[in-house]
């Protein structure tokens, strides 16, 4: 999914060699997906499961004014 | 010990010539081996993560390992976003980037081999569909998977 936008990264995190980070993304079972930090499930998605969570937070409709962000 | 075996070697080294395309770098984070133990700067699996992926890139002639120390060369340790050790970054065409931390043994072997052949290839498994809708992403998506290694 990364190499088809900029916008997304993504890692592979080892959770033994990290236990600090598996504390605190709180990781019961793996595979772990945690996306922006705030979507989060434990397993394999089908695709278009995990393509639904990933639009979740990585789109927004286009706002008229200011926040071009 | 080798790391990986010397059939295992063989077959990568075909699978290598088969299917690689582009060259792919994997820029690999470490900490240079002091006679002090500095608290916080430890990295247990570094040196078997060298040695893996110096086996590995050894394999194939399109294959390239940069090793950088994570805490001395800073400006490259930002440039790609590491925030921790062992870290591997694969990239191809300078851009795209897929990030590993850990030592990449057993299964995650397999995941990292798939990384960087899908680099070399740029050609996604993802459905057509799929594509298309990633490519309306219009916001910074950080995607984390944590894995075990058995």
């Amino acid at each position: 999914m990364a190499l088809e936008n900029k916008l997304i990264s993504a890692d592979v995190v080892e959770v033994q060699e990290f236990p600090n980070l598996a504390r605190l993304y709180n990781v019961s079972g793996v595979p772990k997906t945690v996306i922006n930090d705030v979507v989060q499930f434990v397993g394999s998605l089908p695709e278009d499961q995990f393509l639904e969570k990933l639009m979740q937070v990585g789109y927004r409709e286009p706002e008229p004014a200011e926040d071009g962000a | 010990m080798a790391l990986i075996s010397e059939q295992d070697k063989a077959d990568l080294k075909r699978r290598f010539r088969k299917e690689l395309k582009k060259d792919v770098t994997i820029n690999f984070f470490t900490t240079t081996p002091s006679p002090l133990t500095l608290p916080g700067r430890d990295c247990p699996t570094c040196p078997q993560t060298q040695e893996l992926l110096e086996d590995l890139t050894s394999l194939s002639p399109k294959l390239h390992l940069e090793r950088y120390d994570f805490f001395s060369q800073t400006k490259e340790r930002d440039d790609y976003g590491v925030e921790r050790i062992p870290a591997i970054v694969m990239e191809a065409d300078g851009s795209s980037r897929l990030k590993y931390y850990g030592i990449p043994a057993g299964y995650e072997f397999a995941t990292l081999l798939e990384g960087i052949i899908t680099l070399s290839r740029s050609v996604s498994p993802l459905a057509l569909e799929t594509r298309k809708k990633l490519r309306k992403v219009n916001q910074p998506v950080h995607i984390q998977v944590f894995v075990t290694p058995s």
